[in-house]
């Protein structure tokens, strides 16, 4: 819904810039297809990015995000399941952020809970990614009934919201990690394969591809070594977003209860608030995070759209 | 128009078949025993396990039981709460009047700020308001809405004590009438502004973005020659046609918010869907979770049906466009 694949202007085929080590660079042994034509241009993209200060703030978020995740064990004062007879204590010298029902640091849940929300984010977005690069590259590219059958399937996991169906995955199936990640790859796929799907559609039409079926390549080696590389931008641009998407479909499955019980996440916490929602030290600082998190992923997919798609329109 | 009319029935009867196959299969796939999967956690007599087999047919084979699932799913027989041994259609459409209440409520908030604020956004020529509705708009995809929940409430409820925090109705009101009505439109409003927010920054950027083509167009041009004011244009040519893709934009995002009533009802303690939802996970009550997810997936075929629908009647050029592939 956010972002509509690009219909503003017909995008010239991009392939990798001299100086863009991306996919689309052939490898050794390899005959370039076609030479690619170096737009934007790598650093050209990168200035482009570091110009938009909101996507300048976003990646700074989560970047610290990261190292807070990483260094949790050093970084959060108290181990975060640790109880104590402290229960229910606003914010102190002792406990910055106050203590929970039975006793443990909030702050120290907040900064271990930024490893369960990075981690679903960043396995849920490759898989995503992955899965949606799959089905709509082969939908896109082979056209008729596969692109039929595979494009109704994608419709029927569209039409259940997103939350909804993750939802009754992870209600049926187990609260693990392994499986709230695949049910959110589940509930997010079709708006990728949907996106997918419109580019390979697009780059379809490209003399590239003509170029590369006159020359005899195989279906999979035009998809993989031609469609994708300069597909990927816009898909680049979805999967940040989905970053975020992601983030928060897991809180709320864990504010319903249904979040890794080994492994507390900022969702978690909420879970814990809503018991007594006067203890606002529990509430504000696990919502706050939350918010700054996925703000951040939008501000970064909003700013490598303008890096690496300049001629669409913007948010 | 009767022709569009059959294509999309026609388009919508195998989505519908496709979400029942795809809970279906869910079952299937649930970890251990089917049986115990569909009794949940509970300690079951040997007759009651006999029992759930039968009925469930769970002793044949899988194209058997996926007929007899269809056939159940399509006669409304969805199984019974395995917590309270009431069918699950029972239980479901006790809550679902409380849950449109407030769907429909928040729809009708995000429809009426989403468009102000965007027109508002649209003809102001204004920078800073402008940055404001966008920054509104990407701030209301961002934040947690059970959270911004929490926080009304323990604002308004908590702090203030102006606004109730639970429920419908205040408990042991004997209040009748118009004094009811108020009772229950004062616990209406925060969970109802909660589950609008992001519908409100939706609605108000795609009304900004379709302001600032119309604005543009020869027609609002030749008025202005004409002589018309400039709020007559505004109100007579601009907004009319501005209101459209809002009006699609929240027919088909009725299913975010009714998947979204889910969090906000729990939030804020609302006797509806939502909340039976979240206390048969908490059970581990299967029939009543699928239930309410299918029939949640059922509204959306259906109102995104109607918005096609309604779409193609007022505006004729989609049901020319729908020939050669429909919505994307």
């Amino acid at each position: 819904m956010s972002f509509d694949p690009d219909v503003t202007g017909a995008l010239a085929p991009r392939g990798a810039a001299p100086d863009n080590p991306g996919p689309a660079a052939p490898g050794p042994g390899t005959v370039a297809p076609v030479a690619p034509v170096p737009v934007p241009g790598a650093r050209l993209a990168v200035r482009r990015f570091l110009g938009h200060g909101p996507a300048v703030v976003g990646l700074a978020i989560l970047l610290l995000t990261a190292v807070m995740a990483i260094a949790a064990d050093w970084i959060a004062p108290y181990d975060p399941q640790a109880v104590s007879t402290a229960l229910l204590q606003p914010p102190s010298g002792e406990h910055l952020l106050g203590t929970d029902t039975v006793g443990r640091d909030i702050l120290s849940q907040v900064i271990h809970g930024g490893r369960v929300s990075l981690i679903v984010a960043l396995v849920t977005g490759v898989g995503t990614l992955v899965l949606g690069a799959l089905v709509g590259s082969i939908a896109g590219y082979y056209g008729g009934r596969v692109d039929a059958v595979l494009m109704r399937i994608t419709e029927v996991f569209q039409v259940i919201p997103s939350f909804a169906l993750a939802l009754i995955i992870v209600a049926v199936l187990g609260t693990n990690l392994a499986y709230i990640c695949g049910a959110l790859v589940m509930a997010l796929w079709p708006q990728m394969a949907r996106l997918v799907r419109g580019e390979v559609l697009k780059i379809m039409t490209t003399d590239m591809v003509a170029a590369a079926r006159t020359v005899g390549h195989s279906n999979r080696r035009i998809i993989v070594s031609d469609v994708l590389p300069n597909a990927l931008p816009p898909l680049i641009v979805q999967a940040t977003i989905d970053l975020g998407s992601a983030i928060l479909l897991q809180a709320g499955l864990a504010f319903l209860g249904l979040g890794d019980p080994t492994n507390l996440s900022w969702g978690d916490i909420l879970q814990q608030a809503q018991r007594d929602l006067s203890a606002w030290w529990m509430s504000v600082p696990a919502g706050v995070v939350i918010f700054l998190v996925v703000l951040a992923a939008n501000f970064v997919g909003d700013g490598l759209n303008r890096a690496l798609r300049p001629t669409s329109s913007h948010l | 128009m009767l022709r569009f009319t059959a294509r999309r029935l026609l388009h919508a009867i195998p989505l519908l078949f496709g979400v029942v196959t795809l809970m279906f299969f869910l079952l299937q796939l649930a970890p251990g025993d089917p049986i115990q999967a569909l009794i949940g956690d509970y300690p079951a007599t040997p007759e009651y396990v006999a029992q759930v087999t039968k009925t469930y047919g769970l002793d044949e084979p899988l194209m058997v039981r996926y007929w007899e699932y269809l056939q159940q799913v399509f006669t409304l027989d969805l199984g019974e709460s395995l917590a309270s041994r009431v069918p699950v259609i029972d239980l479901i459409t006790d809550r679902l009047g409380n849950t449109l209440i407030l769907t429909v409520t928040a729809m009708t908030f995000a429809a009426i700020i989403g468009i102000a604020l965007g027109v508002w956004a649209g003809v102001s020529r204004s920078r800073l308001l402008d940055h404001l509705v966008t920054g509104v708009a990407v701030g209301s995809l961002s934040i947690p809405m059970f959270w911004l929940g929490q926080m009304l409430v323990l604002i308004f409820a908590i702090k203030l004590s102006v606004l109730p925090s639970q429920g419908m109705y205040s408990t042991r009101s004997t209040a009748e009438g118009i004094d009811r009505l108020s009772d229950l439109l004062t616990h209406l409003l925060l969970p109802a502004l909660v589950l609008a927010m992001r519908e409100i920054g939706v609605v108000a950027r795609i009304v900004r973005t379709s302001v600032h083509d119309v604005l543009t167009l020869p027609y609002v041009e030749t008025a202005r020659a004409k002589g018309f004011s400039r709020s007559k244009i505004i109100r007579r040519h601009v907004v009319r046609n501005s209101l459209l893709p809002a009006v699609t934009v929240i027919g088909y995002n009725f299913g975010f918010v009714l998947a979204g009533s889910v969090l906000v009802e729990t939030v804020f303690g609302w006797p509806g869907m939502g909340q039976l939802l979240y206390e048969s996970i908490r059970n581990r009550d299967n029939a009543v979770t699928i239930g309410i997810v299918l029939l949640i997936a059922v509204v959306v075929v259906v109102v995104n049906l109607i918005t096609d629908l309604v779409y193609g009647l007022v505006d004729p050029r989609i049901r020319v466009g729908a020939s050669t592939g429909g919505r994307a």
